[in-house]
């Protein structure tokens, strides 16, 4: 709900968003120094998400960053420009990285700490799930420069005294005259993202990183690509409705096989188990199905003909693998996904059959009842960036 | 109201009596006055020299406007007859004046005004065409041609004359000539005073501004019937409002012609007075064509013929073809010539060319000439000079053919050993050219460059990998939030979708 703003806090937004979109938010995204302004508060999210930066060349490059980045996931012609969520989340994450600054545990400026990571909080909270498959990638690759934030930590010691510098430049009187004074300057690089994910973490930083793990749900493709690494992964319903979408589906497919599938096999085997066993919407089987169709023919058209069939020992990992021979034996399943050439038919046969052979009876059985109960997505239907799975997930949420 | 027969206006100078008749004309007609005008030069008992105006007074509307005007111009009004002048009455007294008692003077005139009595002894007549004549008309600032335009008359000494008569026949202008002769006006005259005078019909700008920047030529622009100005000068007066003063004869009045700097320098005498000249009566006016010299002489240009154009060796054969003009109507137009120093327009016509038209023409590329040809017709292509086939693959010019008036046939076996050339006929060269038929190819072939394709390499497009973000904190506060909105006391309001 809009809050109605008296001039001078219209006035103060305006200079914040200055200052926030072309000195912090566009280096963020095409790289330099993002220099952080103030802490913003979530009722400026109007003013922001109405706004463009005053600097037509930080908007260009920021706009162009996004769509170069955005580009490497999934074929993009024109994103759309940064919509409201986005604009919430870059605000959240620009608030969540001055938390950062140790100088903030201070006297007079310890409170602080708090009060800005609840309107991080908010801002958070008020940008909810992406709906279209541009605001899914502008999530994700503002997610992704988020993480790659780093600091530059300064260590200055001169002949008498050591000064330490945390993400900030060095006053210059205490630089000067390097020679006489015997100046010398060790500069660090940190990545911000080990201030909130370090092993012991204070209560602020603990509280930090919760933050921080909300800020990284809304992003659902960039849990979907990052799901090497999430042990506990589960299909979320805002996840589903990325994978709905045959682009977008694609890419992460493409990506989970180009990193090397490892141990994705499993954490995508069990989580659709999961999914299996909650009862969830045809609609929404499909589109892990198809994702996980998907994902395992394109690691098994990408090996070698010296590879030896996967291994099957994880439960999960045989669900994964289950997929494909059982699509293979229903030809609708396979032909509403892909259009696969005879010789590519040919050696997903060859594939399907070295796994089948590891396969145990219920993971066949339960592969087989699954392809009975999902609505596979089609593919000539996914045009439209909004898709029936988005519908669908609005009334259904994993248990 | 008192008013006598006549009236009388006294003027201290010559110059105010120019104004008064100047500022009279301008507004109204001299023609009126000058049935009982007459200029009286008076003098006083302290022999003092001033001009009498006498004038008829017939009504007091027009002595009460001469009054106003001669106030305007410095004179003074008196009513009277004979030789006793009383004041004209004015504001003062709107029913004139009177005098208690007459003076009884030998002097020719006596005038009575309310502050003085003066009398005065006429010392001559001034004639007012005279001094109408004698004032020099001034130069004015680009006037344009004005009633030139419709007539004018020009005066030319008698040595340009008679090339100024050939060269106003040459140009078809509407013009009579003169030829007029005064007697010397002095035994040291060499010969009497010579002048050719014409007169112009509406004649085109450009030849009155040749004519009056033409030395010993003046253009003279009528003011009325009988008195015309030098052209760029104006009478003080307005001699419209004087017509009847010049109804005989013809009276040209002309500038006063000042010296070019240069030559005034050496000799200030250069340049010449305004001058009179005064034509009764009008002299013999002649059209030019009349007085043009007649030219006897025979010439085959006359006629529209153009000599004939050779085509063959004329020295061993009693006839050889020629190339002649033709009234012909343009029939078999399938070729043409672009001049090679024309080849640039050619290839920018290719461009907006049509397919048809394109696939069509066959081009050949000669020493001078590009040959184009279009069997259906080359008239789409509008450049160089058209050829038509009287034969076949024999050339010439269209709006020319070949005499004799062979056959085709015949013309086939002249033009030997032709073969399966094509022989165009130009008519500033004795000799055809013959351009063999291997020569002629697609001009989509011919005219345009070789088109190389570059190999494009399909290979992954570089990864964008911009450098890492470095985060910059803001500058350190004792408040970090002092300064910043706070939101109101309920977070709550902002709905979760955005």
């Amino acid at each position: 709900m809009a809050e109605a703003l008296d001039d001078k806090t219209r006035r103060t937004f305006g200079e914040l968003f200055h200052r926030f979109s072309v000195d912090w938010f566009s280096p963020l995204m095409s790289g330099g120094v993002a220099k952080a302004t103030r802490a913003l508060p979530p009722h400026a999210l109007d003013t922001f998400a109405q706004s463009r930066p005053t600097d037509a060349e930080a908007d260009q490059r920021l706009y162009e960053a996004f769509h170069r980045l955005a580009a490497e996931v999934a074929p993009v012609g024109t994103l759309p420009y940064p919509d409201r969520g986005t604009w919430a989340l870059a605000m959240a994450a620009h608030n969540l990285a001055t938390l950062t600054d140790p100088l903030l545990d201070a006297a007079f400026r310890r409170s602080s700490r708090a009060v800005v990571r609840g309107w991080a909080d908010q801002l958070v909270d008020a940008a909810g799930e992406p709906m279209t498959r541009g605001e899914a990638l502008l999530r994700h690759v503002l997610l992704l420069r988020v993480t790659a934030l780093q600091r530059e930590d300064r260590v200055i010691k001169n002949w008498a005294y050591t000064y330490r510098y945390w993400g900030r430049k060095a006053p210059a009187n205490v630089v000067a005259l390097p020679r006489v004074r015997f100046v010398r300057e060790t500069v660090t690089q940190t990545p911000l993202s080990s201030c909130w994910s370090a092993p012991n973490l204070d209560e602020d930083m603990a509280g930090l990183h919760a933050s921080m793990q909300q800020l990284a749900a809304r992003s659902p493709l960039t849990a979907l690509l990052g799901l090497g690494d999430t042990p506990e992964f589960r299909f979320t319903s805002s996840m589903l409705a990325v994978l709905s979408d045959p682009a977008l589906r694609h890419g992460v497919a493409h990506h989970l096989v180009r990193t090397g599938l490892g141990t994705a096999a499993a954490r995508i085997g069990s989580a659709l188990r999961e999914l299996t066993v909650s009862g969830a919407p045809p609609v929404l089987l499909g589109a892990a199905s198809a994702f996980v169709l998907e994902t395992a023919m394109l690691a098994a058209l990408d090996r070698h003909g010296t590879d030896a069939a996967p291994r099957c020992d994880d439960i999960g990992a045989r669900l994964f693998w289950a997929v494909l021979p059982e699509a293979l034996g229903g030809e609708d399943a396979l032909d509403a996904l892909e259009v696969v050439a005879p010789q590519d038919r040919r050696r997903l046969g060859e594939w399907a059959v070295a796994v089948a052979d590891q396969l145990d009876p219920d993971t066949a059985q339960l592969a087989r009842t699954l392809f009975q109960r999902v609505a596979l997505p089609l593919t000539a239907s996914a045009t439209p960036a909004t898709h029936a799975a988005a519908s669908v997930v609005s009334a259904w949420s994993p248990p | 109201m008192l008013l006598g027969q006549k009236g009388v206006v006294l003027f201290s100078s010559l110059d105010r009596l120019v104004a008064f008749f100047r500022a009279y004309s301008d507004e109204g007609s001299l023609d009126e006055l000058l049935g009982g005008l007459a200029i009286r030069r008076v003098t006083t008992a302290l022999r003092t020299r001033e001009l009498l105006l006498y004038l008829d007074c017939e009504s007091s509307y027009r002595m009460d406007r001469v009054a106003s005007i001669a106030k305007l111009a410095g004179g003074l009004v008196f009513t009277g007859t004979q030789r006793h002048f009383v004041q004209y009455r004015d504001a003062a007294s709107p029913l004139g004046y009177d005098v208690l008692e007459l003076r009884d003077r030998e002097e020719d005139v006596v005038l009575y005004h309310d502050t003085f009595e003066q009398t005065y002894t006429i010392e001559r007549d001034l004639g007012f065409r005279e001094l109408l004549l004698t004032l020099a008309p001034h130069r004015v600032a680009s006037q344009g041609l004005g009633r030139a335009a419709e007539q004018a008359w020009v005066t030319a000494e008698v040595g340009i004359g008679h090339a100024l008569i050939g060269y106003l026949f040459r140009w078809q202008v509407d013009a009579r000539a003169g030829f007029a002769e005064w007697p010397s006006q002095s035994a040291f005259d060499d010969a009497p005073r010579r002048l050719y005078l014409f007169e112009l019909t509406e004649a085109p700008a450009r030849i009155l501004g040749l004519l009056r920047d033409l030395p010993g030529v003046r253009v003279y622009e009528p003011n009325a019937n009988g008195v015309a100005v030098e052209l760029g000068y104006r009478h003080p007066i307005s001699l419209d409002s004087c017509a009847s003063l010049f109804q005989q004869g013809l009276t040209l009045l002309s500038g006063a012609h000042a010296p070019n700097l240069a030559d005034a320098s050496q000799n200030p005498r250069l340049g010449s007075a305004h001058e009179v000249l005064y034509f009764d009566p009008l002299p013999a006016l002649a059209p030019v064509r009349s007085l043009v010299r007649a030219n006897l002489e025979a010439s085959a240009l006359a006629h529209g013929e153009r000599p004939p154009i050779p085509v063959g060796n004329p020295g061993q054969k009693p006839l050889t073809l020629r190339l002649a003009q033709t009234s012909e109507p343009f029939r078999r137009v399938y070729a043409t010539a672009v001049p090679i120093e024309e080849r640039e327009y050619l290839a920018r016509m290719l461009y907006v060319l049509p397919p048809k038209t394109l696939s069509a023409l066959r081009v050949a590329v000669g020493e001078k000439h590009l040959y184009v040809l279009d069997p259906s017709g080359i008239e789409g292509l509008p450049l160089g000079r058209f050829f038509s086939e009287v034969a076949p693959r024999i050339y010439v010019p269209t709006g020319l053919t070949l005499v004799p008036a062979v056959a085709p046939e015949v013309l086939k076996d002249l033009v030997q050993p032709q073969g399966e050339d094509h022989v165009f006929f130009h008519p500033e060269e004795a000799t055809p050219r013959r351009v063999a038929n291997a020569a002629f190819g697609l001009v989509t072939r011919s005219m345009i460059d070789q088109v190389a394709a570059r190999t494009v390499h399909a290979d992954a497009p570089e990864r964008f990998d911009p450098p890492l973000p470095i985060m910059e904190y803001d500058e350190l506060r004792r408040f970090p939030l002092r300064g910043v909105p706070q939101p109101k006391a309920d977070p709550g309001g902002m709905d979760g979708a955005g």
